[in-house]
């Protein structure tokens, strides 16, 4: 057996360790992904039992604000005013929430947009 | 905003092949000798265009890979990265392979007689002709159902609607001027020749997807993906005005003096076509910055 076969054989029969971290920070990510995806949709679901007229909602805002902001820099302002201009009408910051998210999954990708919806929503308790 | 270093890099190259093309130019003006330009074309031009190509395959692989693969826009950066390929491999056969110049290394161990040259020659045409052009417009076309879908399609404009129209014209004298050939002159053509005939429609279609694009983009505004699509809308005009050019020199209708300006605008059209995925690639670096998942590697 010549050596880059011995060598080949010894890398298969070793335990990867330099990959057992790595999967353990992918697990970690994973997790809270998935934290932050119940904590936010938790916050949604509170805002959608009670009226939404409930007084002023500053952390609600401040998420608008901050998906404005993704919008102008990923589309444009053009398309900000357009998505404000479909959703106002309907009622409700939500939905313009809603018509930004869709348009940075359609154009940045889920793995993008998600990473771009966690900082929108990250200032919500 | 501000210019992304790739992009400034892209075009920085393109500015130091037109400083070089100038010069090549005024050469001939002063001289009447087409030595400089032809060097020019054969040696830098060619090898800007083969890396440039390359460029353009590996920012657009690595803008398939932000997308998972049930994602619209997967399928429209597969079929840009299958167009970019096609492209490459036509700008080695055409540029490198195919040429009498003394860095191919079929001119170097003896390898190319002249029968094998136009072969190879029509191979490039062909594959980075209409091949590339079919996968290139199948992707735009998926982009503009997904604009449209998300009512970021604007009506075209007057002006759109003239560009279109011109092309259609253009496209229209070729097909007849085809036909000529074909029923009157009864010209047999070859199978790369037949393959070839496809490109001007082709063209004229990806023009409509361009104007299409560059309508969105300005309902969009100036943001990354807008400016990715326009990029790419750019490099399809480009070729057009390219593809209008040749056949205006060919007919003679352009003065032999102004003639080699007109060569210069492949190098735009290529430029801009890898400048496209760079923006992508840039939201994607933007959108993950400040999270806690990181970018993804380029592996």
């Amino acid at each position: 057996m010549i050596w880059p076969q011995k060598l080949w054989a010894r890398i298969l029969r070793q335990p990867n360790e330099a990959v057992a971290p790595l999967s353990d920070k992918a697990d970690a990510v994973q997790v809270a992904a998935r934290t932050e995806l119940e904590r936010v949709l938790g916050i949604w679901t509170r805002w959608w039992e009670r009226n939404e007229s409930d007084g002023s909602d500053e952390q609600l805002a401040s998420s608008v604000r901050r998906m404005d902001a993704a919008l102008r820099t990923f589309l444009g302002q053009q398309a900000l005013l357009r998505v404000r201009a479909a959703s106002d009408p309907c009622g409700g910051r939500g939905r313009s929430l809603l018509a930004g998210d869709r348009l940075l999954v359609a154009f940045l990708g889920r793995r993008a947009a998600m990473a771009v919806t966690r900082k929108v929503y990250s200032n919500l308790r | 905003m501000r210019v992304l270093k790739t992009v400034r890099r892209l075009w920085t190259a393109l500015t130091a092949l037109l400083v070089l093309g100038v010069m090549a130019y005024a050469h001939f003006l002063f001289t009447g000798s087409y030595a400089f330009l032809t060097m020019l074309f054969e040696y830098p031009g060619a090898v800007f265009f083969v890396l440039m190509t390359a460029a353009e395959v590996c920012l657009a692989f690595r803008a398939r890979s932000l997308f998972d693969s049930a994602e619209p826009m997967y399928a429209v950066w597969t079929l840009i990265f299958l167009s970019a390929c096609c492209r490459l491999a036509g700008a080695a056969f055409l540029q490198v392979l195919s040429a009498q110049i003394p860095w191919n290394p079929l001119v170097i161990f003896d390898a190319l007689p002249a029968e094998k040259a136009e072969t190879m020659r029509n191979i490039g045409l062909v594959v980075g002709g209409p091949v590339a052009m079919v996968l290139l417009a199948a992707g735009l076309m998926r982009v503009i159902v997904l604009q449209r879908r998300l009512g970021m399609l604007g009506r075209l404009s007057i002006l759109d609607k003239s560009a279109i129209a011109l092309i259609c014209i253009f496209t229209a004298i070729e097909v007849s001027e085809i036909g000529w050939r074909l029923l009157v002159d009864h010209t047999r053509p070859g199978v790369a020749q037949a393959v070839l005939w496809l490109s001007d429609p082709l063209l004229a279609f990806q023009l409509i997807e361009a104007a299409s694009l560059r309508r969105s983009v300005l309902n969009m505004g100036q943001g990354l993906v807008s400016r990715c699509w326009g990029m790419m809308a750019l490099g399809v005009a480009c070729t057009s005005a390219g593809d209008v050019i040749f056949w205006a020199n060919w007919h003679g209708f352009i003065p032999t003096v102004i003639q080699p300006v007109g060569w210069f605008i492949w190098f735009f059209a290529v430029t801009a076509y890898a400048s496209a995925p760079s923006y992508q690639i840039e939201a994607a670096r933007v959108a993950h910055q400040g999270s806690y998942t990181g970018f993804p590697s380029r592996s």
